[in-house]
């Protein structure tokens, strides 16, 4: 279950991060073997130093043993010889055997020709010293043969001439200073191949010191670049827990449910909105086949079909109505969508599942479609009423007059007949069937008009009023003769009206304003606009007539409801019916203040969009 | 057809009152053009056409038909539409005389082709002068095409 949330991100962003994680292992084999380089570098070069230091050191040390030898060998040939000389002298002077000289020179003389050949091959690498050497041999070699002469004269007793032996042997052959010399001059190479060993030895340690120097860089560079790199990998592992706690809180928060199937379609886990409606959590139960969750809820045979064929087929599935009932016992309507994902940890691919739950709009959508059905019922209701209307009128249009007619047409025709001979009364009474046919006549228009007006189809569109109710003053003044109006007129808006309705809206105020102020002197009409704070218009039409009592002003908008005397004002009581009719048919109200004798004001809204009436 | 022979007014009236009162309007206008009065539109029909009874007395086309909207059997609309849609009276003026100021009449009667649609009047001198003066315009006045006959 904790795992969920970091699938479901890293798939989301799947082959990003695979392309991602490539470039990573690049660059971490380019830095594996830069460090090897640099831990070969400081550890090869250090070694091949001191390997050249050590076999100068111990060729320098060989020298010198080898000069120590030379010299030992070149004084063990000068004590032969001497020992020789002395075992002869002693001999001589008679305090010495003849035997133990005897002894003593055979010894020496053994011993000289080895010492001289390990001389010449100890410097067999140097040709000056041989030559030295064979000098230092010749002369050894005559020393050696006249000491063996001046031994024979001593054992034989002629002691002159052995003296004389002896001492033509030292005089002839000084092998002191030539044995000196080869000791010189292997000293003195000696010297130079020490002063060569120190001076090798000071470029070594130049050389060891800037390998050193080198070996600290190189050290130091790898410690920085590893810092750097932990450092890296350590914020990059920081905001990688960060992120998958993110969006582990993200999915985990979700009120859908969620759920990451295998392709076996068994869960592999689940949101806390799915566990919260169908109890199943794998993280804790471990998986299940999605036909085993939440007894039931997923056993629709034609949903599982489907999820198997997304994960076969790799296609989506998109809004999958199903109907179940959840764990908390509640039947729900809920869409299911699927779609496949890849998981960047696992081989094969996994199913994404989610789950709306569209209970309350369908409810929703259930009451809209029943309220609707209603709504229709009702407005077929309507028209029924309205047909019945429309027969009402068409009756009333064809039938009614038609005796009006004929009583009216008939009382003049009988007037006409009856002539001369019809008395003042019969006249009287024929003029009033006559007048009250007409009357009625002129009623039932009325009505007719009015009626239509509730039933016309709107014709919307843009209407000046401005104009409309310049048109209704001029119509209204054209046949009253001559009167004293002042009219105050404010500019006035462009609407969104039926213009014929609106026509006779302005025609009835202005028409009223008109006739009621008929007894002033001075009259004043005022006509008004003003927008509302939501944007509605305001119309007003004041006057200082006749006005009205305000305890009547509920009959104002009846139909052939009348305030005054027919005596006083001429009318039917249609008019104010008909504004009312329009205006409400607009959308809009109608109402009016007055004071009897002081003047009346009309007042009429239109809305700010002034939507067409329904009704045709 | 005889040019000389006066072209008759053909009256389709249900109302007995509303045709007396017609007739005696265009008697008094002194129009010498018969009047002939039908009762409903079938009869109408039968006059245009001669057959009914009229059936064997072929009469020339009228100068004018005055129809009442509603009447028994077949109402003036219907009529005129047959009128309109007959190659041989589709020229006849009509003229609808009715009661009714319903939009949807007045509507259907022009959109069939009618000539003039009057609403009777309620006075009766305004009736007389509106029948009148469609008498004097349409049977003296109004020059008709000559018909295919």
């Amino acid at each position: 279950m904790q795992e969920s949330p970091a699938y479901i991100v890293s798939n989301a962003r799947g082959e990003s991060i695979v392309a991602g994680r490539i470039g990573e292992r690049m660059a971490l084999r380019w830095r594996l073997v830069g460090l090897l380089l640099v831990v070969s570098v400081s550890v090869a070069l250090p070694y091949l130093v001191t390997r050249d230091s050590t076999n100068s050191a111990m060729k320098a040390r060989t020298w010198v043993a080898h000069t120590a030898e030379v010299k030992s060998v070149v004084y063990r040939v000068l004590f032969h010889v001497r020992d020789m000389e002395a075992a002869v002298y002693s001999s001589i002077n008679d305090f010495g055997d003849a035997k133990f000289m005897q002894f003593r020179l055979q010894n020496d003389a053994r011993e000289v020709p080895d010492l001289l050949n390990n001389l010449r091959n100890l410097t067999v690498d140097n040709s000056s010293q041989q030559v030295r050497i064979g000098s230092f041999e010749a002369v050894v070699r005559g020393r050696m043969k006249l000491l063996a002469e001046a031994a024979d004269f001593a054992r034989k007793g002629d002691v002159k001439r052995a003296y004389a032996a002896l001492s033509d042997g030292q005089k002839m052959f000084h092998f002191r200073r030539l044995g000196a010399d080869i000791v010189q001059t292997e000293e003195q190479l000696m010297t130079e191949r020490s002063a060569s060993a120190t001076e090798r030895t000071h470029r070594l340690h130049f050389v060891q010191a800037v390998t050193t120097a080198a070996q600290l860089v190189l050290l130091f560079i790898v410690v920085v670049v590893s810092e750097r790199q932990i450092s890296r990998r350590l914020l990059a592992e920081r905001e990688t827990r960060e992120a998958v706690a993110r969006a582990q809180s993200i999915v985990q928060a979700v009120r859908e449910p969620i759920a990451v199937l295998d392709d076996e379609l068994c869960t592999v886990s689940v949101n806390a909105a799915f566990v919260e409606l169908y109890g199943h959590d794998p993280a804790r139960e471990g998986s299940r086949h999605l036909s085993e969750v939440g007894e039931g809820a997923w056993s629709d045979k034609a949903l599982l079909q489907r999820l198997t064929d997304v994960m076969a087929r790799s296609r989506e599935l998109w809004d999958f109505d199903l109907e179940q009932t959840t764990q908390d016992g509640v039947d729900r309507h809920v869409v299911i969508n699927a779609r496949q994902m890849e998981l960047p940890e696992r081989t094969h691919a996994v199913l994404l599942l989610t789950v709306s739950d569209v209970s309350a709009r369908r409810m929703a959508e259930e009451q809209v479609f029943e309220l609707n059905r209603q709504l229709e019922g009702k407005i077929e209701q309507i028209s029924d009423v309205n047909r019945e209307l429309e027969a009402f009128s068409y009756s009333v249009s064809h039938d009614l007059r038609a005796p009006l007619r004929h009583i009216a047409g008939f009382s003049d025709k009988l007037a006409r007949h009856l002539g001369d001979s019809a008395d003042e009364r019969s006249a009287h009474y024929l003029d009033i069937i006559g007048d009250a046919a007409r009357r009625m006549a002129s009623l039932i228009d009325d009505l007719l008009v009015y009626s239509r007006l509730g039933r016309g189809a709107m014709r919307m569109q843009s209407v000046d009023m401005q104009s409309l109710a310049e048109e209704a003053r001029s119509l209204t003044t054209s046949n009253i003769g001559e009167r004293d109006i002042e009219w105050r007129i404010q500019p006035l808006p462009v609407v969104v009206g039926d213009e014929n309705m609106l026509r006779t809206v302005w025609q009835n105020l202005i028409g009223n304003a008109v006739k009621y102020t008929g007894q002033r002197e001075h009259a004043i009409i005022e006509i008004t606009a003003e927008r509302s704070s939501r944007g509605d218009y305001l119309f007003s039409v004041k006057d200082n007539g006749a006005g009205f009592d305000m305890r009547f002003v509920n009959k104002l908008f009846g139909v052939f409801q009348r305030l005054h005397k027919t005596s006083e004002f001429t009318g039917s009581g249609i008019g104010l019916a008909n504004v009312r009719r329009i205006v409400a048919r607009h959308g809009g109200r109608t109402w009016a203040e007055g004071e009897p004798d002081k003047g009346a004001t009309f007042h009429f809204s239109l809305p700010a969009s002034a939507s067409a009436d329904a009704q045709s | 057809m005889n040019k000389k022979e006066l072209r008759t007014i053909l009256l389709a009236e249900d109302s007995p009152a509303d045709a007396e009162m017609a007739i005696d309007a265009l008697r008094e206008a002194k129009l010498a053009n018969p009047v002939v009065h039908v009762e409903d539109g079938v009869e109408a029909l039968d006059f245009l056409n001669s057959t009914g009874r009229f059936e064997g007395d072929p009469k020339p086309l009228p100068a004018v038909v005055l129809l009442d909207i509603k009447m028994p059997r077949m109402d003036g609309l219907e009529v005129l539409k047959h009128l309109r849609s007959d190659e041989k009276l589709k020229r006849v003026p009509v003229v609808i005389l009715s009661s009714s100021r319903e939009e949807s009449d007045l509507a259907r009667s022009w959109d069939l082709g009618v000539n003039a649609y009057v609403v009777k009047p309620v006075d009766v001198r305004q009736f007389f002068d509106a029948v009148q003066t469609l008498g004097q315009f349409w049977a003296v006045l109004n020059e008709a095409p000559e018909s295919d006959d």
